[in-house]
């Protein structure tokens, strides 16, 4: 679908209650929807796992947007935002960035792990993302205007194990609205699991609830990383392949975590969980 | 209920092992019992005091993580406390007899008496969690009632965890095999003159029975059997939500009115035999505190049981369960007994900080000197510019102010160079640190001073990180850990004492494991041995040398610093001996750099 047909089918700013094959929370959905169909920037927060970078993806396709991620970690120099220089025939040529010409038309432009960065980074399109929607790119000598129906949102990791992400700035906070991501229920999540990822049904519960009970132990501070979607995606993937359930928690869920200490590590926390829930 | 399969399982296997010997999900299905060193009960039985504390505590950190997973945010403590099994639900406590590991019965081995404490525990965590509160603040009217009362809460809290946590069914079994089957005489009803008496308490203990042995007790009274039926089907269902919604104590009634129909009458009272009474009693829930400590009879030593609460406070980690068993403890064990780790972080006591600070006045005048026979390692020249419009006050020139505005100075960097360095230091506290390190004082105080002293010196320095472990090997290898990144209080180097012996060659491995694990990647590491030449002999001399290879290989550099008469070389290959503060302190600085540059 070119640009011009997905404009033209205006179905803009009508909100979906739902996205297929994804839990949203309706609430959040709805207000995510609204937010952005009303030019306010979304950040997405939560646990990594929680869907954030898929659920930009997802906004994208069930609104028929043309879609740009953004990888804000890539980007290493305040300037990067809007392009490079390259030597080209004997010259040194201004290539501009595909982020300059994604913001020029309507779409989703996702700015994903945006605190993956320092605060400087930033700076240079506070100007965007701020009710200017507006920026002056020196190099090429240019004034480049947001379009009205570009929709950012960002994600950001947070969390005590996300090493090398840094605190926003209240400049940032003060350009985005920001909605938090859980894991979907239980219930739901071994939904998923069963549908999207082909589990079996006992498999998927079981799946969904070490997850569940191995982020709650995380957020008591009684293990040191978060278990988001992840593990149980390719827990359900080696066993699908034919790998005996052990062997596929051991290389997902247990592994992830460390040894050290014996009987008090976490890997121990671990594998008790495990089995509490293994009949 | 259990499958029969499953108890078939539960009776030949315990059901902790594949985590407490650290192997894992892979040997889960392993159930042949293997010759684990776990398997015996010498540790308990030893008279080393500090490896049975250590013991316990292992056991209680291990219960106390599964109750944890059933609690979630509500935590209760786990202790060895009474004979009995009690829960304080005010102070969120979980006392467990320590009977089965000190009067452990026939054939239990360690591990299987870690599981009966576990169902111990999780019995109490479920009632903790499941049940309601009225259950601990109603008296029911007869103590028959009280029993059912009990019966009927005891097998709801139980078949919930179950449906929530199906993985943990087996504990239960096995606390309730141990607890109602073992000893048989314990619960059989005991026959009484006052016939109305003795029909009463045959119906109430096989009811106990039919509904708590794991052994199939069939009573011989039709009733009993047709009403613990009834109590099965109400309970035993698939639905935790459903069966969460249960009124225990409109079923307690109802199983009671058919259990004794209109045999009691209320005006007379009946006793209850004293298993039955116990019954009632056992796991008393409490609502206040304090009334414990009357009648807790206590089964363990009270500097036992202060071990234990000082262990578990200092954080114990035991490096690997069965290492702590073969731990030096039982002298049949065959090849000398790989020696187990336990990192400590010191309780300071009053004397702690002064001792300190005794150290710090010593060494205070090379302190800059340590620190600048580093600056090799963090140089950072600048100019300063002065008479500027703008940039910092410069105090020196607020005179000036009434006649010019160029008050202001700043600082250029012309060039800075960091070498980070991740520093740990090790050093040795086994006795023979008793002794003097030249006139005037001893090996002990001389080690601590100069841990004062790099700690003084490195701690401003940004880019450098420091950590301090003492170690000396006392029924295990004990590692302590009295400064590092994470545990800034200085006061705690004034803990190095002098006592047991010297495993210097697991100390190096393990103190490089902590410096590597915690250090920053990529960032040099530097560990200095503190110690006065005197290791254990036999596997722990011959391992400091293959440390300091391995280590060397890892791109750590190990330097020496000897505080004892020089003995023969045993491993380091760079030792700077103890002489003066000034001389070692320039040696230290020659040596780091020349190592650390020349690659
Ligand atoms: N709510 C959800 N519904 C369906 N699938 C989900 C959901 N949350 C996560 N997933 C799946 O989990 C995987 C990881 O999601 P995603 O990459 O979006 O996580 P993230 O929150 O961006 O993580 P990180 O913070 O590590 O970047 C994806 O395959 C996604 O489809
Ligand atoms: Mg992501």
């Amino acid at each position: 679908m070119t640009i011009k047909q997905a404009v033209r089918q205006d179905n803009w700013g009508v909100n979906v209650e739902s996205l297929p094959d994804f839990w949203v929370d309706p609430e959040k959905l709805s207000v995510i929807q609204d937010l952005m169909f009303s030019g306010i920037n979304v950040m997405l927060t939560g646990d990594p796992g929680t869907g954030k970078t898929e659920l930009t993806k997802r906004l994208a396709r069930a609104h028929n947007l043309p879609f740009h991620r953004v990888n804000v970690g890539a980007i290493r120099t305040p300037r990067d935002w809007f392009g490079h220089w390259e030597f080209i025939g004997g010259q040194t040529v201004f290539i501009q960035s595909e982020f300059v010409a994604a913001i020029q038309r309507p779409g989703i432009v996702a700015l994903d792990e945006f605190n993956r960065v320092t605060p400087d980074i930033h700076n240079s399109i506070y100007t965007i993302l701020d009710h200017n929607r507006e920026v002056y790119i020196e190099e090429t000598k240019q004034y480049i205007a947001v379009h009205p129906r570009c929709i950012f949102i960002a994600t950001e990791n947070r969390g005590r194990s996300h090493t090398g992400t840094f605190m926003e700035d209240t400049a940032v906070e003060d350009r985005f609205e920001t909605i938090e991501l859980t894991l979907p229920p239980v219930e739901v999540m071994a939904d998923l699991l069963e549908k999207v990822y082909g589990a079996t049904p006992d498999h998927a519960l079981l799946l969904a609830r070490i997850t569940h009970k191995l982020n709650s132990l995380y957020h008591e501070e009684s293990l040191s990383r978060p278990t988001g979607f992840r593990p149980a995606i390719s827990a359900a993937a080696l066993v699908k392949r034919g790998q005996p359930l052990n062997t596929a928690l051991k290389y997902t869920f247990v592994n992830r975590f460390s040894p050290e200490g014996g009987v008090d590590s976490e890997q121990t926390t671990v594998l008790q969980v495990i089995q509490a829930y293994l009949k | 209920m259990a499958l029969p399969t499953q108890a078939e399982s539960w009776k030949n296997k315990s059901l902790s092992d594949f985590w407490l010997t650290g192997r894992g999900l892979d040997n889960n299905k392993n159930g042949n019992g293997q010759p684990y060193a776990l398997f015996s009960h010498k540790l308990l039985a030893s008279e080393d005091t500090d490896a049975q504390a250590m013991a316990l505590t292992a056991i209680l950190g291990a219960v106390s993580r599964v109750v944890d997973i059933v609690h979630g945010r509500n935590k209760f403590t786990v202790n060895f406390s009474s004979k009995e099994t009690r829960t304080d639900f005010v102070a969120k406590q979980i006392a467990l007899s320590a009977e089965p590991l000190f009067n452990p019965p026939r054939g239990y081995l360690m591990p299987d008496i870690v599981d009966v404490l576990t169902g111990m525990a999780l019995h109490e965590a479920a009632h903790a969690q499941y049940s309601s509160p009225e259950y601990y603040t109603e008296m029911p009217g007869n103590p028959f009632m009280a029993v059912i009362r009990n019966v009927v809460e005891d097998t709801y809290v139980e078949h919930l965890t179950t449906l929530y946590y199906p993985g943990y069914a087996g504990y239960f079994w096995k606390y309730r095999r141990y607890e109602f089957d073992l000893d048989p005489d314990k619960w059989a009803h005991k026959p009484r003159k006052n016939l109305m008496e003795n029909e009463l308490n045959l119906r109430a203990t096989d009811f106990l029975l039919v509904m708590r042995s794991t052994r199939d007790y069939v009573s011989r009274v039709a009733r009993v059997n047709h009403v613990a039926d009834m109590l099965k089907k109400m309970i035993y269902i698939d639905n935790p939500v459903r069966l969460e919604k249960l009124n225990t104590r409109t079923v307690s009634r109802r199983i009671y009115d058919e259990l004794f129909g209109n045999l009691v009458q209320h005006d007379i009272a009946y006793s209850l035999p004293s298993s039955l009474l116990d019954y009632n009693n056992r796991g008393k829930h409490q609502g206040e505190p304090g009334s414990a400590g009357a009648n807790n009879k206590t089964n363990i030593p009270s500097d036992l049981q202060n071990l234990i609460q000082n262990m578990r406070q200092e954080q114990l980690q035991v490096a690997n369960m069965s290492e702590l068993m073969e731990a030096g403890l039982d002298p049949d064990y065959p090849p000398p007994p790989p020696p187990m780790v336990v990192f400590r972080r010191p309780l300071t006591d009053e004397g702690a900080a002064e001792r300190y600070e005794q150290a710090r006045s010593v060494v205070k005048p090379f302190v800059i000197r340590l620190r600048n026979r580093l600056s090799w390692a963090n140089t950072r020249q600048v100019i300063n510019r002065y008479h500027l419009p703008s940039g910092e006050l410069d105090e020196d020139s607020l005179y000036q102010a009434r006649f010019s505005n160029k008050i202001f100075r700043r600082t250029e960097i012309i060039e800075t160079r960091t070498r980070k360095l991740d520093i740990g230091l090790l050093v040795d506290t086994s006795a023979s640190m008793v002794y003097p390190a030249g006139e005037g004082i001893s090996r002990v105080q001389l080690a601590r001073n100069l841990a004062a002293l790099f700690v003084e010196a490195l701690e401003p320095v940004d880019s450098v990180q420091t950590w301090v472990f003492g170690f000396n090997l006392k029924g295990a290898v004990n590692m302590y850990e009295l400064y590092s990144p994470g545990l800034t209080n200085k006061a705690r180097i004034g803990m190095t004492g002098a006592e047991g012996t010297t495993p210097e060659g697991t100390a190096l491995k393990y103190a490089a494991l902590r410096l590597m694990s915690e250090g920053r990647p990529f960032v040099q590491k530097v560990l200095i041995v503190i110690a006065d030449g005197k290791p254990n002999p036999g596997p722990e001399t011959r391992m400091v040398k293959e440390q300091v290879r391995r280590l060397k290989a890892l791109g750590c550099k190990t330097i020496n610093i000897l505080v004892g008469d020089r003995p023969q070389e045993y491993g380091y290959e760079y030792v700077i001996p103890w002489t003066d503060y000034y001389t070692v302190t320039t040696e230290f600085g020659r040596l780091l750099k020349k190592l650390v540059e020349e690659e």
